[in-house]
């Protein structure tokens, strides 16, 4: 151990020191605190054991300055008292002191009382690699998360701000990745194809499972150019969602995750939409012609929940300027700004239909800045999405 | 989590879900009912009246308890809130898991042993 030893008397000083180094101490010498203090300051110090009375600065002001300083291992601290003085052992408690030697005490006594010393400067050494070990740990952990959510919402389309169909979107995972994942995309002559689907759960076993799901997804486009090769255009959906099921249960083990999904194929041409739902919350289709906001009545059995679950495509038609809107569950979990309760679909419904005019981005826009406290936003309590259509 | 287990001739109706259940809860319950399954209980009411919101994975680890206790047995949900019914419309799952008003309903359905509706024989309209 490296200790420092302050006395203004020289010979306390000399007795002290040939103690110490007898036992195999590194000593250091200091005849005030002034002088220690810049000794500390330039030296890493384990121990110091300093005098009550000292020119310049005392030892109680050293031990306070010291324990206000900011170093980055632990200093233990022996005062040296006179006998009986119990006011002043207190008052060097106060100030920070770990311990006490009476300067007329025999060498045995300083000997002992470095033994809790050194363990206690041990137990702090180990702790603080410990702490550091956690922290470059944690931190690596982190930058990891970080860059898996920056690729995972650099995964998602790009907003669609020309053609027949219009697309704006909003992706707040609940952590830092999420287990809702969407994509849409023209798959054939003025057909385009779209999905939402939510992992339940959420964190990083949600995520994973979303990518693969969204792999899968994508390898059914073989499946869905030939039905609509065949003219089946309205029996995509229902294929697709069926066909997910059967191949999510296959999987050797999803850990009981189970996905919701909302697959649909627009017919730009007929502007007919037709789409199913397993088991997503139901989509809300804004008629811009009659004002009136439609909870389009589409319900189904989650994916890779049920052996026997079957699905149906639900069909309907839409006209120019109307809008579509689709969202994960999270946003149900929502509460809004200065509200108690969750934005149930109603209500969601009713609250978008005051913004419903607006271009999609506005509307956007608005829910992100206007609906929600804005550290709700950063850590919704679960996955949530929100896609729009504006249809021409 | 602190679940109660009722048993009544044969029958056991579980108790004291929490009112919000989430990701965490849902895997609480599910280890503690399966439990109660592996001891050969799978005559199961399950008592919802305290829930107010069931979360993805709580509505997967309630079929899945569904799941295991069929086909010998069955489970039938009692005291459903609202808000809950909704979701099991939404995903269907009111097709494939029984849905009682009261207790005393709950327990007869369990008696015939779920004749009428069993999750591995689906019916859909």
């Amino acid at each position: 151990m490296k200790v420092l030893v302050v006395d203004d008397q020289d010979e306390n000083r000399i007795i002290t020191s040939k103690i110490l180094t007898t036992l195999g101490h590194d000593v250091l010498v200091a005849e005030n605190g002034v002088i220690a203090w810049q000794t500390i300051n330039c030296t890493r110090v384990d121990i110091v054991i300093c005098d009550w009375l000292m020119p310049e600065m005392n030892g109680i002001e050293l031990v306070k300055k010291i324990r206000a300083g900011d170093f980055k291992h632990y200093i233990y601290l022996i005062m040296l008292t006179s006998l009986g003085m119990q006011e002043d052992r207190i008052e060097a408690i106060a100030a920070g002191a770990d311990d006490f030697i009476t300067k007329t005490s025999n060498p045995n006594e300083l000997k002992v009382k470095l033994h809790p010393a050194e363990r206690i400067l041990n137990l702090k050494r180990d702790l603080d690699e410990q702490n550091a070990f956690l922290f470059e740990s944690r931190k690596q952990l982190q930058d990891d998360l970080n860059r898996a959510r920056t690729l995972q919402t650099g995964l998602l389309p790009a907003p669609i701000e020309d053609g027949p169909t219009q697309v704006e979107w909003l992706f707040h995972p609940a952590t830092f990745v999420g287990g809702d994942v969407f994509n849409y995309y023209y798959i054939g002559s003025g057909l385009f194809l779209f999905y939402l689907v939510d992992i339940s759960g959420h964190g990083v076993p949600s995520a994973l499972l979303s990518m693969s799901v969204q792999t899968q997804l994508q390898a059914f486009d073989r499946l869905v150019i030939e039905l609509i090769g065949e003219g089946k255009v309205c029996s995509v959906p229902e294929k697709v969602c069926a066909q997910l099921n059967r191949q999510m249960l296959n999987m050797s083990d999803s850990h009981d995750h189970y996905a919701t999904l909302i697959y649909g194929v627009i017919d730009t041409k007929e502007r007919q939409v037709h789409v199913t739902s397993a088991g997503h919350p139901y989509p809300l289709h804004y008629h811009k012609e009659e004002s009136q906001m439609e909870t389009l009545p589409c319900n189904g059995f989650p994916i890779g929940l049920l052996e026997s679950a079957t699905y149906e495509t639900y069909s309907f038609s839409y006209k120019a300027g109307d809008k579509l809107f689709f969202y994960s569950d999270g946003i149900n979990e929502m509460v809004l700004s200065g509200q108690k309760t969750s934005l149930t679909t109603p209500a969601l419904a009713k609250k978008l239909r005051s913004i419903c005019d607006n271009a999609p981005k506005k509307i956007i826009h608005d829910i992100e800045n206007k609906w929600f406290e804005s550290s709700d936003m950063l850590a919704p309590p679960d996955d949530l999405s929100l896609v729009i259509m504006q249809l021409r | 989590m602190n679940l109660e287990f009722e048993i009544h001739g044969g029958v056991t109706v579980i108790r004291h879900l929490d009112a919000r259940m989430d990701a965490k809860l849902a895997y609480e319950f599910a280890e503690q009912v399966k439990q109660h399954i592996n001891a050969g209980n799978k005559s199961l009411v399950l008592d919802m009246g305290e829930v107010m919101s069931v979360d993805s994975s709580s509505l997967g680890a309630i079929v899945g308890v569904s799941k295991a206790v069929a086909p010998d047995g069955i489970l039938v949900l009692v005291s459903v809130s609202a808000i809950v019914k909704d979701l099991f419309e939404i995903t269907r799952i009111d097709q494939v898991i029984r849905i009682a008003e009261t207790e005393q309903e709950a327990i007869e359905l369990v008696k015939q042993g779920g004749k009428d509706s069993c999750i591995d024989d689906l019916e859909v309209n």
